[in-house]
């Protein structure tokens, strides 16, 4: 990369879509540990190549075709049980539209996001003290709870559908 | 189903939890059935999300991808802000419309050929829509003008309506519904609690907030283009590009806004209407003065009384010197370690009755909020440049208080500290350590060196900035002292503990609001002050209004108290009580009584509600509880809702 304005597009490219580019490396189910480490690959890949990034492409959808690419080789580098099969759904993932990406696309999900859990029931916005502030399991989150894992799992895959919901509801009536 | 439906939550908290054949299953579902594989798609990103905005190791990522790009790239410079300088203003535009449009009675022409500001920012090069977002606040004086119109077309439609707003139209009222068709030179009204989305026959759309009055208003020139008239309240838009010589324009009594397919927010404060801008440019015209600026993207501009001034968006607006920083709870609060280069927030700990507003500001009158692994920071950078400013939003609640009462504190005790602003009588006293002043910093200034007049229940943005020698103090970003009492350097500072509300052993306690704290180890000169102050309030001025009601009840029901075991970890919780309205004293609320969430338990101790007995009368402040997100992890106790469908309300304790 070449120029100090090159660099500065780069920077704020970076700031303004690394929330989403991780959500959208996520959703093509990279473990969650790995999320992050390949999203800095993506950002060291849009700068190394910089200058091919065609000047009328969005660059948030030049990031998700560099990281659709990065994932699906990882899954393929990664020698991991399961290889052939974490391939594949990353490869449906990929091809899928979720709805929460065309709401990430309006911004302020996150401002959505934190309105949301804060209208939540205490006892579901506990479970996500539990689940993401303190990175508990679903297995030490029962045993805190005097529950079972198999139910903590669906007590959280409801509240984050109630939670989609919410930000969906939010964001309908913002443009 | 329920097997795959197992599988896809096990794999949602752990991708790398499933055997072979669970994940060749998993595949199989999601091949079959699409609608599955969003419903994954969709946990994932949300499971995302949620580990970005809560666990705190997420939050590093910047600093990670830096360290990574120095790491692995030759010459590359670290990431920085985004760039947030000025641009500076155009010589000459064409496109202008003249403030004087939206004057009474005036026809609005533009010259043929005419442009408004279409420079796009580098990610608008491309053809993709620029999201409008304008959100306009007025509650400017009423212009009161009628605009003469004779082109009745139609506008658009109500996309959507929430709540309870009008259609004026003509000089008749009727009620908004989803689908009403709007005209030019109608109005929208709508209440304290309803909102509206319109879409335009363009496709742009238009959001009227809660209080806000709007009206769309058109030319009768062969040049034709959206003119909306914000009479008061807020609107958020999202226009479409818009044709040559056609911008959309919206104005209020002092401000003019042309825009032509941009993301801005246009908002009137009293005398003051602030426009700032998230994408593109918008020229921004001082209606009295005819005064122009061009306010770009991430930034922002507040147009007075005959005055344009314009500034980066965001607060506060360089990073550089700052040690700690504390806007409202709800924010990142991130500065960069000097001692490890990541960046990184400090949680604050609550003592005695202190809580967070609904703006998650500190609620400081009986209590203090202690910041956790800060200290060795604050000491480390200030030792080694001498210098020290702080920054922070007071709003006393009391106007003469004693001690002096301790605002920010870095200190142990009532006799040692480094420095410390507080209150006493209605004055801002300052106190700094060094070899002359004392461990106390009183030394030649008695309790405290009095630096400016603090005015009990209203927004007070102090900055106080100190080099050896030589302490500046800033009220609302003017100098109101200068002063070289205070001499020497930081090198007789040693550990202290950095709070707000009180002195760390006590006994000093400060009633009221405090907000937007930033410490910096440098000395901040006047320009910075002041575009830090304008920055603040523009924050400020753009967060919803929380109505409140002043009533006096009588206990009818109350919930069951919280135990400290019941609600551990936390130390607080609030209870549902119930109270038949005697008065109305401030505000308004029509029925006869009223369900309030109030502390039970702050910092473990009980309070005054536990031991209220039923029947008693008590004068009550409320908001609505729905509007009050940071008490509601709080609410333990509640057993009188189930029964009652009435709004339940959150007693305010300033």
């Amino acid at each position: 990369m070449d120029g100090s304005s090159s660099e500065q597009t780069f920077n704020s490219i970076l700031w303004r879509t690394q929330a989403r580019v991780r959500a959208y490396i996520a959703g093509m189910g990279a473990a969650a540990h790995e999320v992050d480490d390949l999203a800095q690959d993506v950002y060291l890949e849009l700068y190394r190549n910089f200058d091919q990034m065609p000047a009328d492409v969005v660059p948030e959808l030049w990031l998700k075709g560099i990281a659709r690419n990065i994932c699906l080789s990882h899954f393929r580098r990664s020698s991991r049980r399961g290889k052939l099969h974490r391939e594949a759904i990353a490869d449906i993932l990929a091809e899928t539209q979720a709805r929460t990406e065309e709401l990430m696309a309006r911004g302020s999900v996150g401002i959505a996001l934190e309105e949301c859990v804060a209208k939540l029931p205490p006892s579901q916005q506990q479970l996500i003290e539990m689940r993401y502030q303190q990175d508990l399991t679903s297995k030490i989150i029962a045993e805190q709870l005097q529950s079972t894992a198999e139910a903590i799992r669906m007590m959280l895959y409801r509240v984050r559908i109630a939670l989609k919901n919410c930000v969906t509801e939010a964001l309908a009536g913002q443009i | 189903m329920s097997d795959v439906l197992d599988l896809l939550r096990r794999f949602v908290e752990n991708r790398d939890q499933l055997s072979d054949s669970e994940l060749e299953s998993m595949a199989g579902a999601l091949r079959a059935q699409p609608e599955l594989a969003i419903e994954l798609k969709d946990q994932l990103i949300v499971d995302e999300l949620l580990s970005q905005k809560f666990e705190l190791t997420r939050w590093h990522f910047l600093p990670q991808i830096d360290q990574r790009l120095r790491d692995e790239l030759e010459g590359f410079t670290g990431i920085q802000e985004p760039d947030l300088a000025r641009r500076s203003q155009a010589a000459s535009e064409s496109g202008d419309v003249p403030p004087e449009a939206f004057a009474p009675g005036v026809d609005v022409r533009l010259a043929p050929g005419r442009r408004g500001n279409s420079k796009r920012s580098a990610e608008g090069r491309s053809t993709w829509r620029a999201w409008l977002l304008v959100t306009v606040l007025v509650i400017a004086c009423m212009a009161g003008g009628v605009w003469t119109y004779t082109d009745h077309s139609r506008v658009g439609q109500l996309e959507s309506v929430a709540g309870d707003a009008q259609i004026v139209s003509r000089g008749q009222s009727r009620a908004a519904e989803k689908g009403s068709e709007l005209q030019f030179e109608d109005q929208i009204v709508t209440s304290s609690k309803s909102s509206v989305l319109v879409r335009f026959v363009d496709g742009s759309a238009l959001k009227a907030g809660s209080s806000t009055a709007v009206t769309f208003h058109t030319s009768n020139t062969e040049v034709r283009g959206k003119r909306i008239y914000v009479d008061h309240g807020r609107i958020s838009t999202d226009v479409v590009p818009q044709p040559a010589g056609q911008p959309m324009v919206i104005g209020s009594a002092n401000a003019t806004a042309e825009v032509l397919g941009t993301s801005l927010q246009f908002l009137v404060a009293g005398q003051q209407t602030h426009v700032s801008v998230s994408e593109g440019e918008v020229k921004v015209t001082c209606n009295a003065s005819h005064e122009s600026r061009v306010v770009s993207r991430n930034e922002f501009a507040v147009v007075t009384p005959g005055h344009v001034a314009a500034a980066p968006s965001g607060w506060p607006s360089t990073q550089k010197g700052l040690i700690f920083l504390y806007e409202t709870n709800d924010q990142p609060n991130l500065i960069r370690s000097s001692a490890t280069g990541m960046n990184r927030s400090f949680a604050l700990r609550p003592r005695g009755q202190a809580h967070l507003n609904h703006d998650y500001a500190m609620v400081l009158t009986g209590g203090a909020f202690l910041a956790e692994d800060v200290d060795g920071e604050i000491l480390a950078s200030c030792r080694q440049t001498n210098e020290l400013t702080i920054e922070a939003t007071v709003r006393p609640t009391v106007a003469k208080q004693v001690g002096p009462a301790r605002i920010v504190t870095f200190s142990t005790s009532v006799t040692e500290r480094d420095f410390t602003i507080g209150q006493l009588d209605d004055k801002l006293i300052v106190r700094i350590r060094t070899p002359q002043a004392g461990p106390n910093g009183v030394e030649g200034v008695g309790t405290g060196l009095p630096v400016c007049k603090l005015t009990a229940g209203e927004v007070n943005h102090v900055v106080i900035s100190y080099k050896p020698g030589t302490l500046v103090c800033y009220l609302n970003g003017k100098q109101v002292f200068e002063g070289h009492q205070i001499q020497g350097d930081f090198r007789s500072w040693n550990a202290q503990h950095l709070l707000f509300g009180d002195e760390y052993a006590g006994e000093r306690n400060w009633a009221g609001l405090l907000e937007g704290v930033a410490i910096y180890n440098r000395f901040l000169e006047p320009e910075e002050a002041a575009r830090n102050a304008l920055q603040y309030e523009h924050l400020r001025q753009s967060r919803s209004t929380v109505p409140q009601i002043r009533i006096r009840g009588q206990l009818i029901a109350k919930s069951s108290t919280p135990t400290l075991g019941q609600i551990q970890p936390h130390r607080s919780a609030l209870l549902v009580s119930k109270y038949k309205i005697n008065q109305v004293l401030d505000g308004q609320l029509d029925q006869p009584s009223v369900l309030v969430a109030q502390w039970a338990l702050l910092d473990g101790r009980e309070q005054p509600i536990v031991n209220l007995s039923i029947g008693a009368e008590r004068e009550l402040l409320l908001e609505p509880f729905d509007l009050n997100p940071q008490a509601q992890r709080y609410l333990y106790s509640d057993e009188l809702s189930l029964n009652d469908e009435g709004e339940r309300f959150l007693e305010i304790r300033e």
